[in-house]
């Protein structure tokens, strides 16, 4: 379009408006009636939005780590919280700064001020997510991770002290079990048994003979005698001789066999034997003749020994779970992994050592996601209603402008005019119609709602301690684009289709 | 092919049912003079309207400077009608304009330069004989002096064919053979000319070409014809 086309229609454009000037009144008072309402139900739901995401922040996600968990551990464990979808921050919180805000939330707790010495506080992580809708992936992502590092603290063979045995029983060195053949490079992998757990490796069970002494026993005594796990390699190497590859073995991962941790009470004879049994390369070969030959049980230390052993080994498998290690991977892979950790660690009875506890409120979250759900369909219901009546008031009012003005598109057609150059002129008076009457409405509106905040914190100071309110700026810098847009659109769409009837010559 | 104008077989029955055209065609040499006669309602309107691509014949062919209008796009529609200066017995001016914007806006329309409607303008005033009455509105003019405005309004971007409704209909004898003088001169200048008409006293004064329609047919076509004249 040639600009002095464009002059023209711009010229014509308010020149219509100006002349039209009752219609053009009406047109305007149309726009500024819909756009008052529309930025109402903008400022409305937005702050509902906003106060939402502030109660929503709140109900962040707490996770509380066990006593044990060392500094690599918490670090590792942060990671991967942040690395969860959804997670925008995790905070942590050392249990001193737990008991701190504790303190400082209680009005007199200077009492509390005496536990500094012993803190019984966990350290935490305070976890917030992008909105409430995500707790139940986050917390369940939060779960396996729990698993996960449970796994991972119990895999881990440092703190166990080993008490090595020959094949008399009698106690030797590390080096001397060693040189035995009795050690390994197996060993490290064994199952650590828990900060107190000890292990006794005997000549017969032939190194990494590491039964977790299971580590809620560990904990739920304090000083427990040394808990000394036995091998017992009979009955899986029994039951599933040739399955001991030495790929599997070399990864003792916990795993159990389904069929066995389902059917636990079934046979309780059989527990005691299953319990413990964990089986290396060397246990390959070890059939039950052999390993009663390689002085085992019968041979090993006192039967006293043995059976703490084994009550202490049916203590910790709670409710069900036995323990097999590596050796019956052969039947679950990672699915047998996952049921085993889940039966295990899933029981009430477990105590985690890593990730002590997630502390999140289901019902509020859900509640706030309900609620946020139903304000959002109200106000895209509402917007769409007020954009159909909007724009068939304003079709109506510009239409009885369009009519005055029949005569003059019609000579226009019949002198050549092309229906855009008919058309122009239209969307720009609407267009001013429609920008006049929604900048009116979005001044009104700006110092309507600082007023009535100002109010609020005036009379209201209350509310603020409830919820916080968008300010006037910030709110109208996102509102009052839209509502000029709004106003815009309204004027051209309702100039537009109220000259179509008439360029039909 | 010489005919500006060429009509078809052309047969226009109305929504209603009612008979506008019945098999006509009709040509129309370049810088004819052409009244089209016939009793009211026989369908000299009709014919037009056609010519203007404000209606569809029913079937039958019409082209214009050998374009077929049923074969014209839509959005084209308005450069047809630039071809086709038209006059109408109800002058059709714009009455919140001058005489000079209301000629003036037939320009802007299409698109003219600034410039070029300064110049043009006040030459065809001057052609109509309204010079004076530029910065008069419709209102203040008189029946022939409004139709001079129209005629103006519709040569001012030199259309090869000027139509013309019954342009001397509500104008006293006197006023109407002004109007017949200034479209006899624009004729002389090379416009092809169509009047449709009543005035049987113009017609047969005129010595120009004759067609007679009635009840939506052709029923005479005759060169320097009157009124009457039958073929
Ligand atoms: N828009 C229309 N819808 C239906 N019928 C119409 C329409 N326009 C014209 N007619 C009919 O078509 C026929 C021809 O009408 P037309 O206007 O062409 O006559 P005319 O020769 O121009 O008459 P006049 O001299 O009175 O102007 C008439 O019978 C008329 O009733
Ligand atoms: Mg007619």
């Amino acid at each position: 379009m040639r600009f002095r086309t464009l002059k023209y229609h711009f010229g014509q454009g308010v020149r219509g408006m100006v002349k039209n000037g009752f219609m053009s009144l009406a047109a305007i008072a149309t726009v500024i009636a819909c756009s008052f309402i529309l930025i109402l139900s903008l400022c409305v739901c937005m702050n509902i939005d906003y106060i939402l995401k502030q109660f929503e922040e709140n109900i962040g996600i707490t996770v509380f780590l066990g006593p044990d968990v060392d500094e690599k551990m918490t670090d590792e464990i942060g990671e991967r919280i942040r690395n969860i979808d959804h997670v925008t921050e995790a905070v942590y919180k050392s249990a001193d700064d737990n008991l701190t805000s504790a303190i400082d939330s209680w009005e007199n707790a200077s009492i509390l001020e005496g536990l500094r010495e012993d803190n019984p506080l966990p350290a935490s992580f305070e976890i917030k997510l992008e909105g409430a809708k995500y707790q139940d992936s986050v917390v369940a992502e939060l779960e396996a991770l729990q698993l996960s590092v449970e796994s991972e603290l119990n895999a881990e063979p440092d703190n166990t002290e080993r008490i090595y045995l020959d094949n008399n029983g009698n106690r030797i060195s590390k080096e001397q079990a060693e040189s035995l053949g009795i050690v390994g490079s197996e060993e490290t992998t064994a199952e650590k048994g828990g900060d107190t757990a000890t292990e006794v490796i005997t000549a017969a069970a032939k190194a990494d003979a590491a039964v977790p002494a299971q580590n809620s026993q560990a904990e739920a005594e304090p000083a427990p005698p040394p808990e000394i796990t036995q091998q017992n390699a009979q009955p899986a190497a029994q039951t599933q001789p040739a399955a001991q590859t030495p790929d599997q073995t070399q990864t003792p991962a916990q795993t159990q066999t389904p069929a066995q941790t389902q059917t636990p009470a079934q046979t309780p004879a059989q527990n005691t034997q299953q319990t413990t049994v964990q089986t290396d390369p060397n246990a390959e070969a070890v059939m039950p003749e052999d390993s009663a030959e390689g002085a085992t049980y019968s041979s090993a230390p006192s039967e006293d020994l043995m059976n703490t052993i084994m009550s202490a080994v049916n203590a910790t498998a709670g409710g069900g779970g036995y323990y097999i290690p590596a050796s019956s991977t052969t039947d679950g892979g990672v699915a047998g992994t996952d049921l085993y950790d889940a039966k295990l660690y899933g029981s009430d009875e477990y105590e985690y050592k890593g990730i002590e506890k997630i502390r999140h409120a289901t019902e509020e979250s859900h509640m706030l996601v309900r609620i946020n759900t139903a304000v959002r369909i109200f106000s895209i219901i509402i917007m769409i209603i007020l954009c159909i009546i909007s724009v068939s008031i304003i079709m109506n009012t510009i239409r009885l402008t369009v009519v005055i003005r029949k005569n003059e598109i019609n000579i226009m057609k019949y002198v050549g005019a092309t229906d855009w150059f008919i058309r122009w002129p239209f969307i720009i008076e609407g267009m001013l119609m429609g920008f006049i009457g929604s900048f009116i409405s979005t001044v009104i509106c700006f110092f309507g709602y600082s007023e009535c905040l100002h109010l609020l914190s005036e009379k209201l100071p209350v509310i603020s301690n409830i919820a916080k309110f968008i300010g006037a700026f910030e709110i109208f810098a996102y509102i009052a684009p839209i509502a000029l847009l709004f106003g815009v659109l309204l004027g051209i769409i309702g100039s537009v289709s109220s000259i179509r009837k008439y360029l039909r010559v | 092919m010489s005919s500006v104008i060429k009509i078809e077989n052309v047969t226009k029955i109305y929504e209603n049912g009612a008979l506008g055209l019945k098999d006509f065609s009709l040509d129309i040499e370049k810088g004819e003079f052409v009244f089209i006669v016939g009793q009211s309602g026989s369908g000299k309107s009709t014919f037009m309207r056609i010519l203007l691509k404000e209606i569809e014949p029913t079937t039958g062919d019409v082209f214009i400077d050998n374009t077929e209008l049923s074969l014209l796009k839509r959005k084209k529609v308005p450069y047809l009608r630039r071809k086709l200066g038209c006059v109408f017995q109800d002058f059709r001016l714009l009455p919140s304009k001058t005489v000079y914007e209301n000629v003036a806006f037939a320009m802007q329309v299409v698109e003219s330069s600034n410039r070029n409607i300064r110049r043009s303008v006040p030459q065809v005033l001057s052609l109509v004989g309204l010079h004076k009455k530029a910065k008069s509105y419709p209102d203040q003019l008189s029946g022939g002096e409004k139709q001079r405005v129209a005629i103006a309004r519709a040569i001012i971007n030199k259309p090869p064919i000027l139509l013309a409704d019954e342009p001397t209909g509500n104008l006293d004898p006197d006023t109407a053979w002004e109007i017949m003088e200034l479209l006899k001169e624009i004729n002389s200048r090379g416009t092809t000319v169509v009047m449709a008409t009543h005035a049987k006293d113009i017609v047969n004064k005129m010595r120009k070409r004759v067609v007679h329609i009635e009840n939506g047919v052709l029923i005479s076509d005759v060169a320097e014809g009157g009124y009457d004249d039958e073929v």
